[in-house]
């Protein structure tokens, strides 16, 4: 017994004591945000930025590392022999990827984030419209870190119905699916700090066009993805003297959608009637003219006809990209599968006729008339 | 052989035996097998393996029964023969380990992708084989308490796939009916693995106390509720990941709980591994104790606890052996194949045997 309970003291004191994967937050550097270029010799820019601890700060609250290589993870590679530390990229909050390279291929940059089981498939995707490098090298005034930056602008975009709520995996079974198509958050710089645009659309694994962060939240009406709110503001009137009083603003307060899929298999034709039913409450209207009934059906009226304008002009923008972002072919491949495997979505998907409807109520217009 | 009433288990504890058997390794990577077969109807393969396996249990209970105060291998002696079963017997011992190795590699492979890189394989190895080996040296009724108190953990391994639906396309399912039948018995046979674990009832029937009746009941309902968890995971997978998605994943429950985040709760992966690392005991453990009954039964070494210590160095010495991905394939390959002689083609055999000489069945008196 006695000589049982030594053996248990020596085998775990030698077997329980070391980790061999124990990874101490001191040895690591952290890594917050990435961004990938492309260099003019068709190498990976690989662009990364980790905060400094207090305790070794001096100035810089980041420091700020740039390597080249053929790929990223080979440009990470080359990082480490650089930082003289291990890297990690398990708390990553932003990954931006140049333009240049979407419209390419998106999915190699990114291979690296889906195959490391530490990674953080929850950080957000951006595409860059600027080389990614500078983005990440903004050195903000009022935050930490630019990741922090980023995070906060598209988590604020995502409430407002602005961009899709999208990470690096929810993205990525649009990025597959033939029958849907993914939609990226797209960035810029404008006066030394980020700014969202709109954005991006895709083909498949191809960046193929943009749209305006108004005409996205469009989008996502049509998706209906109304987030916490969706603000909108519309030009009913051109004859005003005041510029200001041609205008109303208001809030989303509910969206229905009523969303067919008809396919016409002898005439080989889709056609979406989309009717969408919004309930809004107006936050300004200077006109100050929502007393009666007839006005506000006028108002409706007005609102619903350039809605439906404008919605169908982002329809228009989405075919032309050959972006399906409604998940249109996703609907044929389930309701009918024979008419899907005999044709080429990419082909059928620009010429589907989508019939836009938008009908506009005024519910509430606050504590004025 | 005699068995004593202080080392039976109840019918209830069979119930237990059979489901954390049966899930184990597998749970893992059945969404992405069923898939490579029939695609998104996957489900409905594992539901028809379910049946097949309803089936057989309709063989394995009236064989057992006729022999209810004999092990299997001495079964085999009275149906067949000395020669026959001995040879017979050896491959069950064969097949046993070989289930066994095939367990431990693949909860290597599994852990050192997901959880330890980094740590030497021996390490994660002779962690859970000791384990196993600790447990089994104790009788069946401490295995089947054992059983039932871990099956309390199946509840997080349902409850973590929630969060899944958080961004569940239902249309991902659709449409039914694109494949032939004949894709769907591929598909069912491509599960088979996950669903292996109902035969140890061949094995532990005589060690069960209860009504004939009672015993069918459970080993069924143990069969259905494993399908069930099978089916809920693998529609859970295929709603979160879009079709052609699902190809690149290995281990699809794995990446579906990873990518899941929340403020208050991270990483659930890890939790569900730690999870499932109990299930693959279980398992292991089951087919170690079928390993040590052999030796016991068949071998001249009469203390089973002695079977148990060789069985467990014989498993973790050949599992050392396997590095590359292709070979532990090929093995697991090798075991899909041979499984059906030992879990359908041997039973079904022995009971024709059994019926045609009506050996009435009297122990020992």
């Amino acid at each position: 017994m006695k000589i049982m309970l030594v053996f248990l003291i020596i085998f775990t004191a030698i077997f329980c004591s070391g980790c061999w994967d124990a990874r101490q937050l001191r040895d690591l550097t952290v890594l917050k945000s990435v961004g990938v270029d492309l260099t003019e010799d068709d190498k990976i820019e690989l662009t990364v930025s980790s905060p400094i601890s207090e305790k070794h700060r001096t100035a810089a609250r980041s420091q700020i590392f740039s390597t080249i290589g053929d790929t990223p993870r080979n440009a990470r590679i080359n990082l480490e022999s650089e930082v003289s530390e291990s890297i990690d990229a398990s708390k990553l909050r932003a990954v931006l990827i140049n333009e240049e390279i979407a419209k390419e291929d998106i999915y190699p940059p990114l291979d690296v984030f889906y195959r490391d089981p530490r990674s953080a498939l929850a950080a957000k995707l951006l595409i860059s419209k600027v080389n990614a490098k500078e983005i990440v090298q903004l050195t903000p005034e009022d935050r930490e870190r630019t990741s922090e930056i980023l995070g906060d602008i598209i988590q604020a975009a995502e409430n407002q119905t602005m961009v899709p709520i999208t990470n690096i995996q929810l993205i990525c079974p649009d990025l597959f699916d033939l029958g849907k198509d993914a939609v990226i958050p797209y960035v810029t710089i404008k006066e030394d700090a980020p700014k969202l645009v709109g954005v991006a659309l895709f083909n498949n694994l191809k960046m193929t066009g943009t749209l305006s962060l108004k005409e996205s939240s469009a989008l996502l009406l049509m998706q209906n993805q109304l987030n916490k709110k969706a603000s909108l503001t519309e030009q009913v009137h051109s004859d005003e003297d005041i510029q200001m009083e041609n205008f109303i603003s208001f809030n989303i307060e509910e969206v229905k959608r009523d969303m067919e899929v008809i396919v016409n298999k002898h005439t080989g034709t889709v056609d979406v009637p989309l009717n969408l039913q919004i309930e809004v409450n107006v936050l300004e209207y200077p006109l100050d003219d929502l007393d009666t009934q007839e006005k506000l059906n006028a108002l409706n009226d007005k609102l619903s006809a350039r809605l439906t304008e404008q919605f169908g002009n982002v329809i228009n923008k989405l075919q032309e990209s050959n972006c399906d972002a409604l998940g249109i072919g996703r609907r044929v491949h389930a309701f009918e599968y024979s008419f899907w495997k005999e044709h080429d979505w990419q082909e059928i998907y620009p010429k589907v006729n989508f019939q836009i409807s938008v009908e506009v109520e005024i519910v509430r217009h606050g504590i004025l008339f | 052989m005699e068995t004593s009433l202080n080392n039976r288990i109840s019918t209830t504890q069979v119930f237990f035996v059979i489901v954390q058997t049966q899930i184990g390794i597998s749970i893992l990577t059945l969404p992405r097998d069923v898939y490579g077969a029939v695609e998104w109807e996957g489900w409905i393969s594992i539901a028809i393996a379910g049946a097949v396996i309803q089936l057989v249990l309709l063989i394995y209970v009236p064989l057992v029964f006729r022999f209810k105060h004999h092990t299997f291998f001495t079964l085999t002696k009275i149906t067949l023969g000395t020669p026959i079963s001995v040879f017979i017997n050896l491959g069950y011992f064969f097949y046993f380990i070989s289930v066994s190795i095939l367990i431990l590699i693949l909860y290597y492979r599994t852990i050192a992708a997901w959880l330890l890189p980094v740590t030497p394989k021996w390490m994660i190895m002779l962690l859970i084989i000791s384990a196993a080996v600790y447990l089994v040296r104790e009788d069946i009724h401490i295995i089947g308490r054992f059983y039932a108190l871990v099956s309390g953990l199946l509840v997080i391994v349902i409850a973590v796939q929630f969060t899944g639906y958080t961004s569940a396309n239902p249309l991902y399912l659709l449409p039914i009916g694109h494949v032939g039948i004949k894709d769907y018995i591929e598909g069912a046979q491509s599960s088979l693995q996950a669903m292996l674990g109902f035969e140890v009832l061949l094995f532990i029937y005589p060690f069960i106390q209860g009504a004939k009746k009672k015993v069918i009941q459970s080993v069924s309902l143990a069969i259905w509720f494993t399908v069930s968890l099978y089916i809920f995971t693998t529609v859970s997978v295929f709603l979160f990941f879009s079709p052609d998605e699902i190809e690149l994943v290995p281990h699809p429950v794995l990446y579906m709980l990873k990518a899941y985040s929340s403020p208050f709760i991270d990483r659930l992966d890890l939790i569900f591994i730690s999870i499932w690392i109990v299930s693959v005991t279980t398992s292991l453990i089951m087919y170690l104790y079928l390993v040590s009954l052999f030796t016991q039964v068949i071998l001249p070494i009469k203390k089973r606890k002695t079977g148990v210590l060789f069985g467990g160095t014989l498993i973790f010495a050949i599992s050392m052996f396997f590095e590359s991905n292709e070979s532990i394939d090929a093995f697991g390959e090798f075991v899909s194949k041979i499984s059906y002689s030992f879990i359908f083609y041997i039973p079904a055999v022995l009971l024709i045997v059994a019926l045609i000489r009506k050996k009435p069945e009297r122990g020992k008196e």
